[in-house]
């Protein structure tokens, strides 16, 4: 067995998303996951402080390399751009690579012994992949530790704010920690996903975005 | 980026510079490091701009203080500065001082 190795969040909000019973990816509202997936990325290089952000700007403040490809992508495109933008902007660029970022995830995690990767085919035609939890030790690990925070009154760990702050923009928490005693703590929820900008900014683009598609519904476009 | 510290009874206060973004934090974080677990005050008063970096070593330094049996108060904030504590809901988890050095003179 491989020595435990800290996952991303991108890997963690994917490893989530996962349905524990099908090993498919839930269900989520319209684009919230790729948001999600964005804000992850983002909150990843703020978490090895190689950007911060303010309410009008996301910068890098230290352009060394992590050694993680699906980072060190992101990050040299921001350094590469010459104005400024805020985490708003980024969160939509980022959110346009959810699906090479998904794929990513799920081939390290399976990389990891984690999960493996499975081709099954639907009515003998359509192939379809899932991806059952092998070792749910990482999963296990972080949906306690989540949980003791939302059940409890604790700060949190500044990781944990915005781990809460991802799930909770798309819609994952209901999903992960289904149980009526986590229901209850809803207001807590959002006081924890309010904590940190990236997430606030996930969900506000989340939002507006809902807004958006459901305006356009109601003109039947 | 400097902080300057200094004391007012058990309490040491330090004065943090205009910018509290990766490089302030920074070095608050270096200046906290022997101070948790005892009563510590954050001068906001020459504060003009504070980052999400900074707003984490807050919330970490309050949450270690908590945990060691620290005390933090964080004062001299001015309107827009608090207003950003308030955007986050982070005004409802630090202690605030309006007038930091009243507050330490009447504080137990």
């Amino acid at each position: 067995m491989s020595l435990p190795h800290q996952l991303t969040f991108v890997e963690e909000v994917v490893l989530l998303a996962l349905d524990d019973h099908t090993g498919s990816l839930r269900h989520m509202p319209p684009l919230s996951f790729s948001y999600a997936l964005a804000g992850a990325l983002i909150g990843d290089l703020a978490m090895l402080n190689r950007i911060d952000t303010d309410p009008d700007r996301l910068f890098v403040i230290d352009s060394k390399p992590t050694g993680d490809s699906l980072l060190d992508d992101a990050l040299a495109r921001i350094t590469a751009e010459t104005k400024s933008h805020p985490v708003a902007h980024w969160l939509t660029v980022f959110s346009q690579d959810s699906h090479r970022l998904e794929k990513a995830a799920l081939e390290r995690l399976a990389s990891h012994g984690i999960l493996r990767v499975e081709e099954k085919k639907i009515l003998w035609v359509f192939g379809v992949r899932r991806y059952p939890v092998i070792d749910n030790h990482e999963s296990t690990e972080v949906k306690t530790r989540l949980s003791a925070l939302i059940l409890g009154d604790d700060l949190p760990d500044p990781r944990d704010a915005v781990l809460v702050s991802l799930l909770s923009s798309c819609h994952l928490i209901s999903h992960v920690f289904p149980g009526a005693e986590h229901a209850e703590r809803s207001k807590r929820i959002e006081s924890l996903a309010r904590m940190d900008q990236i997430g606030r900014e996930v969900s506000s683009a989340v939002n507006r975005l809902t807004h958006e598609l459901m305006a356009m519904n109601l003109i039947g476009l | 980026m400097s902080i300057t510290a200094s004391t007012h009874g058990d309490w040491t206060i330090l004065s943090l510079p205009a910018r509290l973004d990766h490089e302030g934090a920074g070095a608050l974080k270096a200046a906290l490091e022997s101070l948790l677990g005892r009563p510590v005050a954050i001068d906001f008063a020459a504060v003009e701009y504070i980052t999400s970096f900074g707003f984490r070593v807050l919330l970490q330094t309050e949450k270690e203080q908590r945990n060691k049996g620290g005390r933090l108060l964080l004062g001299n904030l001015s309107e827009p500065v608090l207003r950003f504590f308030e955007i986050a809901g982070l005004d409802q988890l630090f202690k605030f001082a309006p007038d930091l050095q009243a507050s330490l003179t009447t504080s137990p």
